[in-house]
């Protein structure tokens, strides 16, 4: 097996520019906001057309355990050919024929090995879901240190979702929209920034530190 | 782009979406994890009156009251909530219903937030009613209007039954218009339907029978029990019998298959049952917990396959029908390891009762609520964990039992909304019976751990408005305690005094701790409170607290992580050599 971690590709992964179906694994503890990115990440995908599915865990985890939100865009297209498996009647059925209806999210669940994003609020919630990101998936890091730019620390699921918004082709301003509809009005401009900082953080390129591609797991 | 009649909701969302749409006048619940947002949605719409009860049964009952006035009525609980209000169900399936009347029970397959997995699918069976199913927020809308219609057609109450997925995913779903029915909503007496006495109890019950038989012959036609017919070149001839979020996962896993998906899943539709079989070559049923389904196609005398019995416990995911149908595992290695255990808030009130009692070395009963927490890890002073309201009972069986000089030195810890909930009743018995014994109310002035919602304690209506608040201190006088004591939590001294003084007492002592939740306006106490390393001797008592705010370095010096501090001062109390300001 190769080393999963493969070197840093500078170009964005062209499967993730137009995506037909786009998998987002988040994963942090409580209290970062995890629920908050992942529901603006929802709201944009609608807004730009997705169908989307989203799933979380309340209570519990709630207070300071772990939290994790699964959000699925499929965009109402032509369907990606999905790999194929002869022991599945299953997966054999679809590689040969779109199903009934394309790019409609099924489960809000995303199985392990299959994110094609994992974006990791606390490094080690981050390591311990790792195992959920394809082969090829991008692990999108938010660099723990980045809370010193920001004007609210309780911002930082924001600066996730601008790195996020970097590799979907959701246009900024349906990102800005969504924001707008799930942060209350006094805090609109921190958030704004946070996601325009994350954003920055990916489209420049980078570091290793804060843009990191990794070998998923074999499907 | 998204049309504005679009909107991506959570499948609770959609419940209370679906009800206002049905023109729901009345709902009413105890909050629970999955089920809470059903009313905190439904409570937006000023179209309809909604309201937090003290308990689910008390919910269900007010909810059958409006309904036998004629107002479309509805009642939301999580699964083991319906235990506490089946004894009202069973009989409501006898007397039927004047409004339509849904019930709506979120199971909790996994226990993300729960003490059992109890499959609810089975109350709809035992109380013979038919249940409805959806597998996503726009179902979770049309079904619950679906099921209105069905409750007064066939004068019963509906079960809707969702689990956590569906509860707390999100989907597309649409938004229709409110249909008011204007009703005039009057109380008609009807002593042979309302009154159950055994005569007419007796008679109620051939009418449930043969309800059955209806709502099964409706179960056949009905279009949410449909077959999609997959075609046999593509894996068509794999039938797949499901409901709920379980066909999600077998459509992600098995788009080709041929499916029979239930919509209606209580009481199943035999002839569609036995059709779907014909067309298919294999038969599979695939459910979350209990083989409910598999056993009913069984029992039609069908050749299916099920799953195996170790998948009855736990929630099933994509990745375990996969399992399921091929029989293969998920080739992707490295599970997910443990996961990051909850705590409680740092300045949480609890925290303070919980370390003096960790010191006291006694039996502690306990209940459902955040403070369940203090079983664990370092406070570990929470010793029993059953049902709503069981911390007080179990205390008065312990007491009874143990020898004499013991006895007192039992102590149960309850919650203010779960001693409201089922606590009292308790109380009451511990004093009726003359049983020794100290209860500890944690009172923090909200239902915290499923978000804090309002209750008789609070002061506050679901709807916002201010109500009158319950007297705790009279209240457990009035119940028969000997002595009530209230004290602060933050001082750690006065907690240790009172349960100390509680305990040495003979009769029912009551010690109510309280102290707001530091959630609610997510109030910081005073300012965050700092490590003087100098003075610091490094013996870790601090750590005994378990606040997640005292960070221990790897070089083992102590710190206070000044954003998550709330300032409560616990620490700096058992600190020994005044190293912390």
């Amino acid at each position: 097996m190769r080393d999963p971690r493969t070197k840093v590709a500078q170009a964005r992964p062209a499967g993730l520019q137009k995506p037909e179906k786009t998998d987002i694994f988040l994963a942090g503890i409580g209290g970062q906001g995890v629920l908050l990115a992942s529901e603006i990440i929802g709201e944009a995908g609608l807004s730009a057309g997705y169908d989307v599915k989203k799933s979380e865990v309340h209570g519990m985890s709630q207070r300071g355990g772990s939290v994790t939100s699964c959000v699925r865009l499929g965009k109402p297209a032509r369907v990606r050919p999905q790999a194929s498996d002869p022991a599945l009647w299953t997966a054999r059925a679809s590689a040969r024929r779109p199903p009934e209806r394309p790019g409609k999210v099924y489960s809000p669940l995303i199985e392990r090995g299959s994110a094609d994003v994992l974006i990791s609020l606390h490094p080690e919630e981050g390591r311990r879901y790792r195992g959920f990101l394809r082969r090829g998936g991008f692990f999108l890091e938010v660099p723990p240190d980045i809370v010193k730019k920001l004007k609210n620390p309780r911002t930082f699921n924001i600066v996730a979702v601008g790195m996020l918004s970097v590799h979907l082709g959701i246009p900024e301003k349906i990102w800005m929209d969504a924001i707008a509809a799930s942060v209350p009005a006094k805090h609109l401009e921190e958030n704004k920034e946070a996601f325009l900082i994350g954003k920055g953080l990916q489209a420049r390129g980078g570091g290793p530190a804060l843009r990191k591609e990794i070998g998923g797991r074999k499907q | 782009m998204s049309s504005p009649k679009r909107k991506l909701l959570s499948g609770n969302e959609a419940v209370a979406r679906g009800a206002y749409e049905a023109g729901v006048l009345f709902a009413a619940a105890y909050p629970g994890t999955p089920s809470t947002e059903i009313l905190e949605a439904l409570a937006t719409y000023e179209e309809v009156d909604c309201q937090w009860s003290p308990n689910e049964k008390v919910a269900m009952e007010v909810a059958i009251g409006a309904s036998m006035c004629g107002a479309r009525s509805l009642v939301a609980m999580k699964h083991v909530g319906l235990n506490v209000a089946s004894d009202a169900l069973m009989t409501l399936s006898y007397t039927g219903i004047k409004g339509g009347l849904v019930v709506v029970s979120a199971d909790d397959p996994g226990m993300h937030s729960s003490q059992n997995e109890q499959d609810n699918r089975n109350y709809a069976k035992f109380a013979k009613i038919p249940m409805l199913e959806p597998s996503d927020s726009e179902e979770a809308r049309l079904f619950v209007r679906r099921a209105f219609e069905i409750s007064e057609r066939f004068d019963t109450p509906v079960l809707l039954r969702v689990t956590t997925r569906i509860s707390h995913s999100k989907s597309v779903a649409r938004l229709g218009v409110r249909k008011e029915l204007n009703r005039e909503l009057s109380f008609e007496k009807n002593v042979a339907k309302y009154v159950m006495v055994p005569a007419n109890a007796r008679l109620r019950h051939t009418l449930v029978e043969k309800r059955l038989e209806s709502l099964s012959a409706l179960s056949d036609r009905i279009p949410i029990n449909r077959i999609e017919k997959g075609n046999p070149a593509y894996g068509g001839t794999l039938g797949i019998i499901t409901s709920g979020v379980a066909y999600q996962y077998c459509k992600e896993v098995a788009p080709g298959a041929s499916y029979l998906k239930l919509g209606m899943s209580y009481p199943l539709p035999v002839r569609k049952v036995h059709e779907f079989a014909r067309m298919v070559k294999k038969l599979v049923v695939v459910e979350e917990l209990d083989p409910f389904l598999e056993e009913q196609v069984r029992a039609m005398g069908l050749k299916v396959h099920g799953k195996p019995a170790e998948l009855r416990c736990g929630e099933l995911n994509p990745e375990l029908v996969r399992e399921i149908l091929t029989g293969k595992k998920n080739p992707a290695s490295g599970g997910v390891s443990g996961g990051r255990p909850p705590v409680m808030c740092p300045g949480c009130g609890h925290r303070g009762v919980f370390y003096v009692l960790s010191r006291l070395k006694v039996p502690v009963t306990g209940d459902i609520g955040c403070y369940t927490l203090g079983a664990l890890p370092p406070l570990q002073s929470l010793d029993t964990c059953i049902c709503m309201g069981a911390a007080i009972g179990n205390a008065a069986g312990m007491s009874r039992v143990l020898p004499p000089e013991k006895r007192k030195r039992v102590v149960a810890v309850i919650g203010d909304s779960t001693f409201l909930h089922a606590g009292m009743p308790g109380l009451m018995d511990m004093a009726y019976n003359r049983t020794p014994g100290t209860v500890i109310i944690l009172d923090n002035s909200t239902t915290a751990m499923t978000g804090r919602q309002d209750h008789p304690g609070t002061g506050r209506t679901l709807k916002g408005t201010e109500t009158k608040t319950i007297d705790y201190e009279k209240l457990c006088l009035a119940l028969g305690a000997d002595s009530v004591r209230t004290v602060d939590p933050y001082n750690l001294e006065d907690v240790e005094f009172a349960v100390r003084a509680a305990m040495e007492e003979k009769g029912l002592s009551v010690v109510i701790s309280r102290r707001q939740c530091v959630l609610i306006g997510r109030m910081r106490h005073a300012a965050p409170l700092r490590v003087d390393a100098d003075k610091c001797t490094r013996c870790k008592v601090c750590l005994r607290l378990g606040c997640s705010a005292i960070l221990l370095n790897e070089d083992g010096t102590i710190e206070i992580d000044p954003l998550l501090c709330n300032g409560c001062g616990m620490c700096s109390q058992v600190c020994r050599v005044e190293a912390i300001l």
